[in-house]
């Protein structure tokens, strides 16, 4: 048991990842779904809205709204004659006649106290270019900025998709932790000539296949639904593919050699060199300006920072991407093990 | 015998695991249909937790694979060992 902390350790974190990474509600957001254009600037006009995990019913008293629209690069309120709540998930506003200041978009901001202030980036569009000033200016009063309950953060496109950050992303996590333990292994052969490593090397490189191939399908499944495609032409998406072969063709290089030292040796070079490749081809051309890349953190995109991490995501993150390198290294133990068994007993 | 029962056992778990996320999935799909018509459909696909869902039940199956690689394995073994 003493030796196998560590297994109780990956249960628990993925235990953890599981029930928090599900269970989680999303924080609160807004649609609009009725017309977001303004037929005209001089008529009054109504916006319906709905809501995502809001509670606009239960806060009646303090749900408000208003739009935006800027002078100056100040903002401007523009406060509704009638706000009418429907339920918790549905509003309806009426606005008086209004005008466009400085841009031609107005957003829409909702507020109660329990779901704090949501804000809706565009929300209605005026193709009007007279800028005659806006009635019904008004001070709204925000309490809590944010909702009052511990939720992940409500991003548009993403939505509820935001929790494969525990999922899709440890796996590529817990390859690169399993390929670079192969690398450190094979410069130990190298060294020693020991065939003890070379057979550690090569079963951490199996175990990290499994998680690079585990990587590519579930981002592919969650491209399609937030990017439109199965495969889009991704820096970092041709680069993992690359890798892959690359890492397919060492399993192939070993199995045609038969002198086993030979087989070592070659395999070693190989995997060195293949590791290299990968952290050049997925871990810095990806992220060099000027490439074209849809993940986070590439093409000059910011990773880790406040935009696509936020701190309600942190803790679960951290402790999915222990557990599933934990779980990583216990597949390739195991299969070390019995790979060890198997040498004795035909060395008998 | 004995070898047909194991093999017997691991294709029904397998069905059930398969046969339960088809059935979880329809049925979460069931009730975003049945709250409020068409707008809580285009949220639901909005919302996209079935892509979660999808994620979750390939990285598990993924592992089944691996643990059926070393139950391979294991079993080879048992038979070199136990050949007289």
């Amino acid at each position: 048991m003493k030796q196998n902390w560590w297994k109780v350790l990956c249960v628990a974190l993925l235990l953890f990842t599981f029930t928090a990474g599900i269970l989680v509600p999303l924080g609160p957001g807004i649609f609009i779904t009725s017309n977001t254009v303004l037929p005209t600037a001089s008529a009054p006009f109504t916006i319906s809205v709905r809501g995502y995990n809001t509670r606009f019913a239960d806060n009646k008293a303090s749900t408000s709204a208003w739009l935006t629209n800027w002078d100056h690069k100040k903002a401007i309120p523009i406060c509704p004659t009638d706000v009418k709540v429907i339920d918790n998930t549905h509003l309806e506003l009426s606005f008086p006649p209004v005008s466009k200041l400085d841009s031609s978009f107005f957003g829409l901001t909702v507020y109660n106290n329990a779901d704090g202030r949501l804000y809706l980036e565009s929300a209605i569009y005026t193709s009007d270019t007279a800028q005659s000033g806006i009635v019904h200016s008004c001070s709204p009063v925000v309490k809590n900025e944010k909702q009052d309950h511990f939720a992940f953060p409500f991003r548009t496109v993403l939505y509820e998709s935001m929790r494969n950050l525990f999922f899709h992303v440890p796996m590529w996590f817990t390859m690169i932790a399993l390929l670079s333990w192969a690398l450190w292994n094979n410069f130990r052969y190298l060294r020693t000539f020991n065939l003890k490593y070379d057979q550690i090397a090569n079963e951490a490189v199996n175990a990290g296949l499994i998680f690079g191939v585990l990587g590519l399908v579930t981002g592919s499944l969650w491209a399609r639904a937030t990017w439109g495609a199965w495969w889009v032409d991704d820096v970092k998406l041709n680069g993992t593919a690359i890798t892959m072969l690359a890492y397919l063709a060492y399993a192939v290089l070993r199995n045609a050699l038969e002198d086993e030292q030979k087989r070592a040796r070659v395999s070693a070079i190989y995997s060195i060199f293949a590791y290299v490749m990968m952290i050049v081809l997925i871990g810095i051309l990806p992220r060099l300006q000027g490439t074209d890349s849809l993940h986070p953190g590439n093409g000059g995109n910011p990773a880790f920072s406040n935009y696509d991490l936020d701190n309600t995501l942190r803790p679960i993150f951290y402790s999915a991407v222990l557990g599933w390198i934990l779980l990583g290294f216990w597949i390739y133990s195991l299969r070390l093990r019995i790979h060890r068994l198997n040498e004795k007993l035909l060395a008998s | 015998m004995k070898n047909n029962n194991s093999l017997f056992i691991r294709i029904a778990t397998l069905l059930i695991i398969v046969i339960g996320f088809v059935s979880l999935y329809f049925q979460i799909a069931a009730t975003g249909k049945s709250v409020d018509g068409a707008m809580a459909d285009t949220l639901r696909e909005r919302g996209s937790m079935n892509v979660v869902l999808m994620v979750v039940g390939i990285i598990l199956i993924g592992l089944f694979v691996a643990l059926w690689q070393i139950e391979r394995k294991v079993s080879r073994l048992e038979k070199e060992i136990n050949k007289p």
